[in-house]
């Protein structure tokens, strides 16, 4: 039972540290809390590697998703260029999800803002992922 | 028990659930491989006691039978678990909780992916380690070549699926090769365990140390591979030896190479201590009849056994975390 004790609590402080390695995405148009003056005319990423874009969504401050036509494509690639509808001036949020050539899957957020040449970027970001 | 059970959400603590079931389908495909592997050179060993023996006795007979349920068994469980797994990620991707585990679209992209061709063959490898099964691996000559080269197909297929996916797949070919030769060599000792185990209740003492001996010589050339393939892959997979502290991935690896130190010194103790005491017992006793100190050693072996397939449980679970939701830092 010590052992098992033993075991596990070593396994907690092991594991309850840990940080995931894979990064992903390591560049995008708009970039990562980007301030732009009018609407991007298209939503650049580029990845570390190769991979499935599995799922990508825009939303505007107020939550809303954007239609810009995303499909999940089978062949895997390191980039990405979708072309975007007019966007009205707001924050807004691109969240990803991405399928590794090792079938590992990560995802990650970032924010940009149109317009609001004062307002501060609500900078959030956050990567994390999980394998399968 | 409460306190481990509180350790433990800490240990899965920001896991999902899909994280946490493909853990667990993962440890049972583990399961389903070694088995396979395990029982393929089980059976590798007791075809070449029958050559030398020209004849089959019944105690090998049983062995024979036992271990072809025993990876019967061990395929059933694998070919279970691959399928379980793959709706698993299904589900993880789709992110529509448990109805998601059917979603075409994420069905279609993973089976498209590596993931359908790991899939592929490994349910290939664990149907040809069914039908090796059904086949008796006795003395007759064409029959007994045709199920030991289906075992053989069987380990080819299920090792190059280890070669698709995982870290592994980001790495060149010879991390490749290496990779399928290390699955292959720990899969086929941590399988042993079982048959090993049942063996110390069946065989007296001579028999049994034939068979302990027999394994023994074989375990120190597996050990030695999984040893080498093992260094050779760290050495690829980290830049510095830093990245053992600093990353959570580097710690895990160090506990899995503490719990396989446990392991590998277990198995010296059966090897150099254990299973000679074995031979002394049965020599002392002068006669084939089981006497209590021969079932004393035999006992203690079998206990010993026994801890050791707890240990390989335990690098089965600690493999099955790290390659699921930790990654090399050299593969970011």
């Amino acid at each position: 039972m010590k052992f098992i004790k033993t075991i596990v609590i070593s396994a907690t402080m092991i594991f309850s540290f840990a940080a995931f390695a894979h990064s992903g995405l390591v560049k995008s148009s708009p970039a990562k809390n980007e301030m732009l003056q009018g609407s991007p005319q298209v939503l650049a990423l580029t990845f570390s590697s190769p991979v499935r874009l599995v799922k990508l969504t825009l939303k505007d401050g107020g939550g809303n998703d954007i239609k810009f036509g995303f499909k999940p494509k089978m062949q895997s690639s390191n980039q990405f260029s979708l072309d975007l509808p007019q966007l009205t001036p707001s924050s807004y949020s691109v969240s990803w999800m991405i399928m590794g050539e090792d079938a590992h899957k990560m995802k990650g957020q970032f924010n940009f803002m149109v317009h609001k040449a004062m307002a501060k970027a609500t900078e959030h970001d956050h990567a994390s992922h999980s394998h399968d | 028990m409460i306190m481990p059970a509180i350790l433990m959400t800490d240990v899965f603590y920001g896991l999902s659930l899909f994280d946490i079931l493909g853990i667990m389908t993962k440890w049972l495909i583990y399961i389903g491989v070694t088995t396979s592997l395990g029982g393929f050179l089980m059976t590798l060993m007791n075809a070449r006691s029958i050559t030398r023996k020209r004849q089959i006795d019944t105690s090998t007979r049983s062995a024979v039978d036992d271990l072809s349920g025993y990876m019967r068994k061990g395929a059933m469980i694998g070919i279970l678990a691959v399928v379980m797994n793959f709706f698993i990620q299904v589900g993880s991707f789709a992110e529509t909780g448990l109805a998601g585990m059917w979603d075409p679209l994420m069905t279609e992209i993973l089976w498209q992916s590596s993931v359908g061709g790991s899939i592929s063959w490994r349910i290939a490898g664990f149907v040809l380690v069914l039908l090796a099964t059904l086949m008796p691996v006795k003395r007759t000559g064409f029959v007994k070549k045709s199920a030991l080269g289906l075992l053989l197909m069987a380990t080819l297929c299920l090792a190059y699926s280890f070669t698709l996916i995982g870290h592994s797949a980001d790495m060149d070919d010879l991390g490749k090769c290496l990779v399928a030769i290390h699955v292959v060599a720990i899969g086929a000792w941590i399988g042993s365990l079982i048959p090993l185990w049942i063996m110390c209740g069946r065989l007296e003492a001579q028999s049994l140390k034939g068979g302990m001996d027999l394994f023994g010589k074989q375990a120190i050339f597996i050990v030695a591979v999984v040893v080498i393939t093992g260094l050779i892959l760290l050495s690829l997979l980290f830049n510095s030896p830093s990245e053992f502290i600093d990353t959570g991935y580097g710690r895990a690896i160090l506990t899995k190479l503490f719990i396989i130190s446990m392991i590998l010194a277990i198995a010296a103790l059966h090897k150099f201590h254990l299973v000679p005491k074995l031979d002394g017992k049965a020599q002392e006793s002068g006669s084939l009849a089981v006497t209590g100190d021969e079932a004393n050693s035999a006992g203690i072996l079998k206990r010993s056994i026994g801890v050791e397939i707890l240990i390989a449980a335990l690098i089965l679970t600690t493999t099955a975390v790290l390659s699921s939701v930790l990654g090399p830092q050299n593969l970011a």
